[in-house]
């Protein structure tokens, strides 16, 4: 389904499409080269591998920025008007210090890691690097939201978590 | 024991007060990590290595083809040749809903996916022809859960990545239950129809069923490709995906020119949301499944169940009430990514086959998505046909009877998931 939130193309969507694109060239040509050449080229598997990785943190940023994380809502749905706001921002403040965590520790790694890719002469720290850095665009999200909350009524609140919680995108 | 009841109390309290599931599974993790003194580093490492795995590289792909085939127009296609053929009959659109749905499931992986595309024009056809608000809607809503049994599967994927079962296995293994639930489901229709005395749809037409089959053919051979490919080991499921993508690209864009750019675009950036919201769940899961592991919950769980029975049906029913309940409040994603690691043990040490459980624990999940008060699938459909949400879970429960019953049949009898990937596979190692 896509819906009028999909249309709204950002910036920071940007990698999250472009490691997509090549997350879909480098499986095709994996396809075609184990149909065709009968043999599959050795980097294509380990690649899209990371590649996926790329997607998954830089596609998170668009997830939280859009509020596709999936979440229960159910406490919003039982909890009195006046305490909704209160528990958004509380749930907003969690995610906020677990991403700038999260940042911390990838770069942390990134500076750590010394083992190199597999099938391609690249150190290893280019993948946790990029990760690194999406958790800090998302921290930076994840900041604004707040501000963005903080501004809002109890109304605007539940309206932008029953939009999020039925976005049809990201259940399965 | 304690720290551990502890991260299980903060688990809960975090998914209580909203924090997305991601975010609660990983925050309660740390918290472990740190306490212990393990260094943060391979926290975030032990993330990023569990979603590094190729198979779940088909979750992208098989999520943009389902987004690709209601954007390029087949699901309406579908749904038409559906009705040309069976809309005859008594409750006629119910059982065009059903089967359409049977279809799409061998297309998409997704049951909410199925619901919000598929079922917003089946719901507002039968509304046209006269049906009641709810019978549309429950019957809806219970042909959806159908899509993740029949591959392809999305949390058919992840279990298997999870409990390491061969995912073309699993696929196998899904398809007799997936035609089973359509039957059942059929049979309750068929029994309400009959007693409320609903009409039939209008004759037979050789004319209009030809011609609604061959704006559907190009259509229908996607799930021939995807599940004959995946089924008999042509294709692996990665490669299955991506031919689903460029089958329905080309046909959408070149056939029937019902693609655009900027519907790529978007149906593009609607996958990488999804995408990432499902592996996120991964990997925090991933660390959390670390801590579980350190702690040795899954040994306890299997040391007390153990020693209560070792009868394998017993301990099947008991996983399923475990799953039941945990899929009552929970997320399907989640729900395996926590839950698949902790029953293992168990199921393995009393000789349940992974790939038996596999279709037990989706199906059971699948029910849940039908329940309040986390009912996905309730939830969308209450939106897509402005029904208050209390009539859609009224008018789902007796859907929910045959449902349980090819639960219960598939629990009792291994053999109807599992005589599928034997013929083809051979017997399971």
């Amino acid at each position: 389904m896509t819906d009028s939130r999909a249309g709204r193309v950002s910036w920071a969507d940007g990698p999250a499409l472009v490691l997509f694109a090549m997350l879909i060239a480098v499986v095709l040509l994996q396809f075609l080269t184990r149909y065709v050449l009968n043999d599959s080229l050795a980097w294509t598997e380990e690649i899209a591998r990371y590649l996926l990785i790329g997607v998954a943190y830089a596609g998170s940023v668009t997830a939280l920025r859009k509020g596709g994380h999936i979440f229960l809502e159910l406490v919003y749905r039982l909890a009195p008007r006046n305490n909704v706001k209160p528990l958004a921002l509380l749930a907003d403040g969690i995610v906020v210090i677990y991403h700038a965590a999260l940042t911390v520790f990838a770069a942390r790694l990134t500076l750590l890691a010394d083992r190199r890719m597999i099938s391609i002469d690249l150190p290893k720290s280019v993948v946790y690097g990029f990760v690194a850095l999406s958790l800090l665009v998302a921290t930076l999200f994840a900041l604004r939201q707040i501000f963005r909350r903080a501004r809002q009524g109890t109304d605007e609140i539940l309206a932008a978590i029953e939009q999020a919680a039925v976005g049809e995108e990201t259940q399965c | 024991m304690l720290t551990l009841v502890l991260i299980l109390v903060l688990l809960g309290a975090l998914l209580a007060v909203g924090a997305p599931v991601h975010v609660a599974l990983g925050v309660s993790s740390l918290v472990y990590f740190l306490g212990e003194g393990i260094p943060s580093a391979a926290a975030i490492h032990t993330m990023i290595n569990g979603i590094n795995s190729f198979p779940l590289i088909a979750i992208p792909f098989f999520i943009l083809a389902g987004h690709l085939m209601n954007a390029a127009g087949f699901t309406d296609r579908i749904f038409a040749f559906a009705r040309a053929i069976v809309g005859w009959a008594p409750g006629g659109l119910g059982h065009v809903n059903i089967g359409a749905s049977v279809v799409f499931a061998g297309m998409s992986g997704a049951a909410v996916a199925d619901a919000g595309g598929l079922g917003a024009v089946e719901i507002k056809a039968m509304r046209d022809a006269g049906y009641e608000r709810g019978f549309a809607v429950g019957v809806t809503a219970a042909s959806s859960t159908i899509g993740p049994i029949i591959p392809p599967s999305l949390p058919l994927i992840i279990y298997g990545v999870i409990a390491e079962v061969s995912i073309g296995r699993l696929f196998a293994a899904g398809l007799v239950p997936g035609l089973m639930m359509a039957g059942a489901l059929m049979v309750m229709v068929h029994w309400i129809a009959k007693r409320r005395g609903f009409g039939r749809g209008g004759a037979f037409s050789m004319r209009a069923a030809a011609s609604a089959a061959g704006r559907a053919l190009l259509p229908l051979l996607t799930p021939v490709i995807i599940v004959g490919g995946i089924v008999f080991g042509i294709f692996t499921p990665t490669e299955a995906a991506i031919a689903a993508v460029f089958y329905t690209v080309l046909i959408g864009g070149l056939v029937f020119r019902s693609l655009s750019w900027p519907k790529l675009v978007d149906v593009t950036m609607a996958t990488i949301e999804t995408t990432a919201a499902v592996l996120m769940i991964v990997a925090s899961a991933a660390l959390f499944a670390w801590v579980l592991t350190a702690n040795q919950v899954a040994d306890g769980i299997a040391a007390g169940l153990l020693a209560m029975t070792t009868d394998r049906t017993t301990v099947l029913l008991t996983i399923m009430l475990l799953v039941f309940t945990v899929g009552f409040f929970m997320e399907t994603i989640a729900a395996i990514t926590i839950l698949a690691p902790l029953v293992l043990p168990v199921a393995l040490a009393v000789g349940i086959d992974p790939v038996h459980l596999g279709i037990v624990f989706v199906l059971n999940l699948m029910i849940g998505l039908l329940t309040p008060p986390v009912g996905m699938v309730l939830y969308v459909l209450a939106k897509v046909s402005r029904t208050p949400f209390e009539e859609c879970v009224r008018a789902t429960l007796p859907f929910l009877v045959p449902l349980i019953g090819v639960l219960l049949l598939l629990v009792f009898l291994p053999a109807i998931a599992l005589w599928l990937p034997e013929q083809i596979y051979g017997v399971s190692p």
